[in-house]
């Protein structure tokens, strides 16, 4: 039994029981503890992501469950802050996942920012306190602060130290490749060596499918969308695999997008003292319409005018039917 | 009452209700399938558990024989391959009581007898003592540096220089916070 003795011997199991007390912030640090502890580490974090995702989705869920359907009798609704909060919180989680899971998935690294988990955690949990005690959480902006910036520190860290050399990894082929479903990880490699040679910042944040007219006063203009490379790996590339990769990319930019408006529309909504922000994520060009005003002002009386004629326009319908009958 | 066995040679017997024994999932499960047998008169032979170790699981297991069961979490349907049963819409929380404090091998002359323990827990499924088991170890690795925690769990340093600085670059970036 001398073996026994050490926790070394423990299965991975006991040691995923013991990380399952600690925050995963605290996590992150005990990778540096050992290999073992590493890989039980990574393996607990990557869950930790996972888990989150689907709390958020009940979270979600349930909020949706209280709100009313059509969005102006959702913004005067009790519950419109939570959803707010919840659906920044789920641009922040695709964020994440865009930057981190095409690397999880072909196992060249884990989801590092335990802290970020944590954080995320505990403004789900205030949340759910909140609906069932029936009050209203903090405002968003004070609420997402935190998270808002400890994530995009973690992102930006990945972006400019890890995700080079991991992609360096993943093309010289020495990356466990040969477990990741073929085509789809090619299609992400891809995707890495294009971000290689056009690397994503806070400069480059629209989607390239926004006409150049919509590119407005609050966003600088979008750099163009790189040409996919002409060829991964000798004799894996086809058209199909370049439509692919290209997609993986826009989907990036216009959920960076997302982000940067839903981040706007909250901080404008606190500074203003509303409470009203938009709960939906709206169509991108609808999203670009409202950049392209000049002014809050203008954008909230633009806004009112619109559904004052959605309104109309239900009522002549109304008409015309009743007039038909 | 029922006869568990440790593992040294020869082996240390000890007698326990049935009703305490059964707090271990895989006894009970064995008792179950075995159901028709006279198990009072046969012994139980526990290879991957020592005579202190038994001891002290016995121990155990006598002192929280009445405890109300812990309530059994429907399983969800779509809930992958992670098998835990970690409920997040709540605060992870397990409270040592104050008797189980003072049961558990905490000294740090003790900590070898404290893992054997763990081990036990995890071989035999005793999930409460599992449970504050490892919380007590989380809670003593908790805000330590690197080297106590390796020294603590009495693991090697196994990463090479490069692999270490590689890794320290990777977590860096909340360095600060």
């Amino acid at each position: 039994m001398s073996t026994d003795t050490m926790l070394l011997s423990l299965p991975n199991e006991l040691l995923r029981r013991i990380l399952e007390f600690l925050p995963y912030d605290r996590v992150c640090v005990c990778r540096m503890v050992c290999r073992q502890f590493d890989r039980v580490a990574k393996q607990h974090l990557n869950t930790g992501f996972r888990r989150l995702e689907q709390f958020h989705g009940r979270s979600m869920a349930k909020v949706k469950q209280h709100l009313p359907r059509r969005e102006s009798e959702r913004r005067s609704h009790p519950l419109s802050r939570h959803s707010d909060i919840l659906t920044a919180i789920e641009t922040r989680l695709s964020l994440l996942g865009m930057t981190y899971n095409k690397f999880i998935d072909l196992d060249l690294c884990c989801f590092i920012p335990g802290k970020v988990l944590d954080e995320t955690f505990a403004i789900l949990r205030v949340l759910n306190h909140s609906l069932d005690d029936k009050t209203q959480p903090a405002r968003p902006h004070e609420l997402l602060q935190e998270l808002r910036d400890i994530s995009s520190m973690a992102m930006e860290h990945f972006d400019e130290k890890m995700a080079p050399f991991l992609r360096d990894r993943a093309l010289s082929g020495c990356s466990p490749v040969k477990n990741a479903r073929d085509s789809l990880s090619m299609v992400m490699i891809g995707a890495m060596r294009c971000n290689a040679s056009a690397p994503m910042s806070s400069s480059s944040l629209l989607p390239p499918t926004l006409p150049s007219s919509s590119s407005g006063s609050l966003l600088p203009s979008c750099s163009s969308i790189n040409p996919a490379p002409s060829s991964l790996t000798a004799g894996d590339v086809d058209g199909r695999t370049e439509r692919l990769h290209a997609r993986v990319k826009i989907s990036r930019k216009m959920l960076q997008y997302d982000s940067l408006l839903t981040d706007f529309a909250t901080d404008y909504n606190s500074r203003t003292g509303e409470d009203d922000v938009e709960q939906q994520q709206p169509s991108t060009s609808r999203q670009a319409e409202k950049l392209n005003q000049p002014s809050p002002k203008n954008r909230s009386r633009k806004r009112q005018i619109a559904e004052a004629t959605d309104e109309m326009v239900v009522e002549k319908k109304r008409g015309r039917r009743a007039k038909r009958q | 009452m029922i006869q568990l066995c440790s593992n040294d040679d020869p082996p240390v017997s000890f007698t326990v209700p049935r009703k305490a024994v059964e707090l271990s999932k895989t006894i009970k499960t064995m008792l179950e399938d075995l159901e028709g047998f006279d198990m009072e008169q046969t012994p139980i032979p526990l290879p991957n558990v020592d005579a202190p170790t038994l001891e002290l699981i016995v121990k155990w297991v006598e002192q929280h024989q009445d405890d109300p069961p812990p309530v059994e979490k429907p399983r969800v349907e779509d809930d992958d391959s992670d098998d835990s049963d970690a409920d997040d819409d709540q605060e992870p929380e397990v409270v040592i009581p104050e008797w189980d404090k003072k049961f558990l091998p905490t000294d740090d002359e003790q900590k070898n007898q404290l893992f054997k323990l763990l081990n036990a827990a995890n071989y035999l499924e005793i999930k409460p003592l599992l449970d504050i088991g490892c919380k007590y170890v989380a809670d003593k690795i908790s805000g330590q540096t690197v080297e106590w925690v390796r020294d603590y769990l009495n693991m090697e340093n196994d990463y090479t220089p490069e692999e270490e600085a590689k890794l320290k670059e990777e977590i860096a970036w909340a360095e600060g916070l």
